[in-house]
């Protein structure tokens, strides 16, 4: 079991190398970001990279955390 | 595996079951075949590969079947692209695609597209708070991260799925609070059983082990609402009625649940083969919009053929049979041919397959009627924040289909170009213009398939010579 | 939906686009019995797919007093309904990228101010304080601060309403198959459930125009040509005015271009740098843009804007434009008594609907058609003189 580090919103997380980022975030908490017009509270819904609804910035580029592997040193910003 | 311009006999689209069969199946008789998938291991959602090595699920038939399946492809020298999804397909074949923003280009004389099946979704009120999420969502956070959903999970909706994910929560040791099923199913389910002995196994191991989950089960019970002021708190479950109609006197709030995982069955992915202009038709049974094939697996253009959930929503064992007969006949487009009599063998278990998937949808019919409960307030488009009061208002002022629903409030023109919301809204415009769902519309996927950066399309675009057009 | 279809109307107007659906309405607001036919989605054809500017800055030296009308007509009408539409006085800057397009510029320009319209030539650093992120390699670029856009399906949307509040019938899902003789006149139109007769027929079907003329015995010089359009994700504000390309006296060979940022914050952009044939009755399939087009409508983007490269494309469409062999209007009587016409946008028609709407009601009144109304006479074609 291959564990690394990787940042999120400037705090660091320690997860197993290869799995979710989804779930990393949402272990820590549900909400990821806001919704486009009613900034309502978003968080994972499909999971399979269909809805968008997880959507984070991992090393500047938006990305969707859901399908998303977890690797040594990435930094993630979340809206939330 | 990575990036840039590749060509070959057989190109798959989709590492799941029907996927892995096909490819498998095509490079056995000769052909070069390419196998490519949005996620990091081949498996698709019936083969996903757990995070940790070794642990709970490593065991189960599933992960060993689908480990069995790729080593059988590698064996026989299939090319697999991880991480990729196709943004545009051309006739001939160029598939074009991102591996993580890389540009990927692919030629190839056949196509077989397994882009396999997504959540069948519908809004209910309150769907929209963090912690409500789907059933396969649950069921991948498990597996891939070891993250439970929640500590207070309820899983509910309708369908057989229900029962794999209430499993998946079993295998990892993971609590489940409460299973919620629309439907009593005890007889239909039973006499269907009767009539497939060699389901009987596996229907008695899942039953099993959603009891042993300790999960309280009800059962001609939908929730009606999910409640929370920020993220999910409690949920408000109610009875249903002969017609299927919730009792909202007898409903009652279910408190500290943080977790709530919905399903209603499966619809299949038919991008890819909608863009190529494959016919498809309309089956509420086989999840709605499907890929037409015949017996050769192949759709209405030549050289495309389409396998698994693609084809008609029809479970794992359907998936590997018409991936393995699509991976036959694509190579044979190619001049490699594989054995008459097999293909002949596979059809006739395949027709049974499909049999046993067709008694279960009946036993779970999709619950279309659910849009009829949402009130005025409720988000029907997530991704555009479009309510229904406002779907309505287009509709009185003369929007007579989705497409015009889209035009005038945007539901279906964000992010997810109406994947999530376009089952609802067909719905909800068949019921207001009193026409069969088929013919209320959908939003046909254009260019790209998925978002793509802008300097990865134009690189991947640049990797063919000729794209002109005929 | 179809039994409340009317028997007889004062006018009928056939295709429920902006300009159809501006006609019907501005009929319906003179006091005319009006009943509106779409075949298809209001708004669903071309209309929605357009980029809706509206603007006088190098489109037409003849057409220059038309089209200052047109756009304050389009001002007018979103403060009186209380911009419904998502109406943005955003500008447009037209880059200029090779030397001989500055004397380009410079001409449209001095005849632009002839008209009292105020256009300016920017120098790289001038266009900036305007469009900060258009750091790419231009020279120049001229300015027209007065241009605007519109949503193009919320328009199509409040013109439907607003005419219905003047007693405008509008069915949706209704083809016209034909039309009603009288003689050598045009007495109705007939649909899948019946006729609709009426003294006044308008042919307002874009692209879909020749075929309708044909059916009455009329061969019209409209042809098709695609247009397409990308769009991204939603952005933060990035591209504030409507960017175009100069345009050339050399026509479109030296490239179409033109970007900006909806009110959705979608960026929506095209380049194209030379025209397609159009096979007959492309207008009836589902079409998808050429990838040619996206790579340089990609690239165009991108060398005007490089913060923008790595920003999600979301999506893609297809449209055609109806096109007429001097880039005008077909406007009025065509050839038959009691049929007139208003088509042939040449990808610029959404501007110019509500002047049309204004021209066909007083012909069709029987009043003073105006000054203008010579431009886009039909008959200026010798085959479509009575």
């Amino acid at each position: 079991m291959k564990m690394v580090a990787l940042r999120i919103n400037g705090k660091t997380f320690e997860a197993e190398s290869g799995s979710s980022l989804g779930g990393v975030i949402h272990s820590s908490a549900a909400a990821f970001r806001q919704s486009v017009t009613l900034s309502q509270p978003r968080g994972i819904y499909c999971g399979m990279g269909v809805c968008f609804e997880c959507t984070v910035m991992v090393d500047g580029r938006p990305a969707r955390a859901c399908i998303t592997p977890v690797k040594e040193g990435m930094s993630v910003e979340t809206q939330l | 595996m990575t990036a840039g311009a590749l060509e070959c006999d057989v190109l798959v689209v989709g590492a799941g079951p029907a996927g892995m069969a096909a490819a498998a199946a095509a490079s056995e008789v000769g052909a070069d075949v390419v196998c490519l998938d949005l996620f990091s291991n081949p498996g698709g959602q019936f083969h996903m590969r757990p995070v940790t090595s070794g642990g709970p699920f490593d065991s189960t038939s599933q992960v060993a079947e689908g480990r069995l399946a790729e080593r059988r492809c590698r064996e026989r020298g299939v090319r697999f692209l991880e991480q990729t999804e196709v943004f545009w397909a051309e006739p001939g074949f160029t598939t074009f695609a991102s591996q993580a923003n890389d540009p990927v280009a692919i030629r190839s004389t056949a196509l077989v597209v397994a882009t396999g099946a997504m959540e069948r979704a519908l809004p209910f009120k309150g769907w929209t708070l963090p912690g409500v999420m789907t059933a396969g969502a649950a069921q991948r956070l498990i597996k891939t991260s070891n993250a439970p959903p929640g500590r207070h999970v309820m899983l509910a909706g309708s369908g057989p799925f229900l029962l794999a994910v209430a499993n998946t929560f079993g295998t990892a040791g993971q609590k489940l609070e409460y299973y919620v099923e629309m439907q009593r199913f005890r007889l239909a389910a039973l006499s269907l059983l009767l009539a497939n002995p060699g389901r009987l196994k596996e229907a008695a191991k899942l039953l099993a082990g959603v009891r042993r989950s300790g999960a309280k089960i009800l059962t001609g019970h939908q929730v009606v609402e999910a409640m929370g002021s920020r993220q999910l708190e409690a949920v408000r479950v109610a009875p249903l009625d002969e017609t299927g109609k919730p009792i909202t006197e007898k409903s009652k709030i279910i408190e500290n649940v943080d977790a709530l995982c919905v399903g209603y069955g499966f619809r299949p992915i038919v991008d890819v083969t909608s863009v190529l202009d494959a016919s498809h038709h309309f089956d509420d049974t086989l999840g709605g919009w499907v890929c037409s094939v015949d017996e050769q697996q192949a759709t209405s253009v030549v050289g495309l053929f389409a396998a698994g959930e693609t084809t008609g929503i029809g479970g794992a064992v359907c998936a590997r049979l018409s991936g393995r007969i699509s991976g036959l006949n694509a190579a044979a487009i190619t001049g490699r041919y594989g054995r008459r009599h097999e293909l002949e063998l596979l059809g006739r278990r395949l027709k049974g397959a499909r049999s046993f998937a067709a008694g279960l949808a009946r036993i779970f019919p999709f619950p279309g009627h659910l849009v009829e409960q949402l009130g005025d307030d409720e988000i029907i488009c997530r991704c555009e924040d479009v309510k229904m009061r406002e779907i309505g208002a287009a509709i009185s002022d003369g929007a007579s289909d989705v497409f015009g629903v889209k035009m005038w409030t945007r539901a279906g023109m964000g992010a997810c170009q109406g994947r999530i919301c376009g089952t609802a809204l067909s719905e909800i415009v068949a019921r207001r213009m009193d026409r069969p769902v088929s013919d209320a519309g959908y939003n046909r996927p254009h260019m790209p398939l998925r978002p793509v950066s802008l300097s990865t399309a134009d690189l991947a675009l640049g990797l063919v010579s000729e794209t002109e057009e005929t | 939906m179809n039994m409340d279809l009317p028997k007889t109307a004062d006018a009928v107007v056939v295709g429920g686009g902006i300009v159809g659906v501006a006609i019907a309405r501005q009929l319906a607001r003179d006091g005319l019995k009006t009943v509106l036919l779409e075949k298809g989605a209001f708004g669903g054809g071309v209309s929605g797919a357009s980029l809706a500017c509206l603007g006088t800055h190098m489109h037409n030296l003849d057409e220059l007093p038309v089209l200052i009308d047109a756009c304050r007509a389009w001002k007018e009408l979103a403060a009186d309904l209380g911009d419904p539409f998502e109406y943005q006085n955003c500008g447009q800057l037209r880059f200029i990228m090779r030397d001989p397009e500055i004397a380009v510029a410079e001409h449209w320009i001095a005849g632009e101010t002839k008209f009292g319209l105020a256009p300016e030539l920017l120098g790289p650093e001038e266009v900036r304080s305007i469009e900060p992120l258009m750091t790419g390699p231009i020279l120049a670029a001229s300015w027209s601060a007065e241009a605007a856009t519109v949503n193009p399906f919320l328009a199509v949307r409040a013109l439907l309403a607003d005419g219905k509040r003047h007693g405008l019938s509008a069915f949706h899902s209704v083809p016209v198959l034909g039309f009603l003789d009288d003689g050598d006149s045009v007495a109705g139109v007939q649909v899948p459930s019946g006729t609709v007769s009426s003294p006044n027929v308008v042919i307002a079907a874009g692209p879909w125009s020749s075929r309708l003329a044909a059916a009455a015995g009329i061969r019209i010089p409209i042809k098709s040509r695609q247009a397409q359009c990308l769009a991204s994700m939603r952005q933060s504000p990035s591209v504030r005015t409507v960017v175009g390309a100069c345009e050339s006296a050399g026509g479109v060979e030296s490239g179409y271009t033109q970007i900006q940022q909806a009110r959705s914050g979608q960026i929506l952009f095209n380049t194209v740098i030379a025209p397609k044939e159009v096979p007959p009755n492309r207008e009836d399939c589902v079409n998808e843009v050429p990838l040619d087009f996206v790579r340089d409508s990609i690239q165009t983007l991108t060398t005007l804007f490089p913060s923008l490269r790595h920003i999600p494309l979301l999506r893609s469409w297809v449209r055609f434009e109806a096109t007429t062999p001097d880039d005008r209007f077909l406007t009025g009587n065509l050839v038959r008594p009691g049929l007139m016409i208003a088509a042939g946008d040449n990808g610029t028609g959404f501007c110019r609907a509500l002047f049309m709407a204004g021209l066909i009601s007083r012909m069709l009144r029987r009043l003073d058609p105006g000054a203008f109304a010579f431009l886009y006479d039909p008959a200026r074609f010798s085959e479509l003189r009575a």
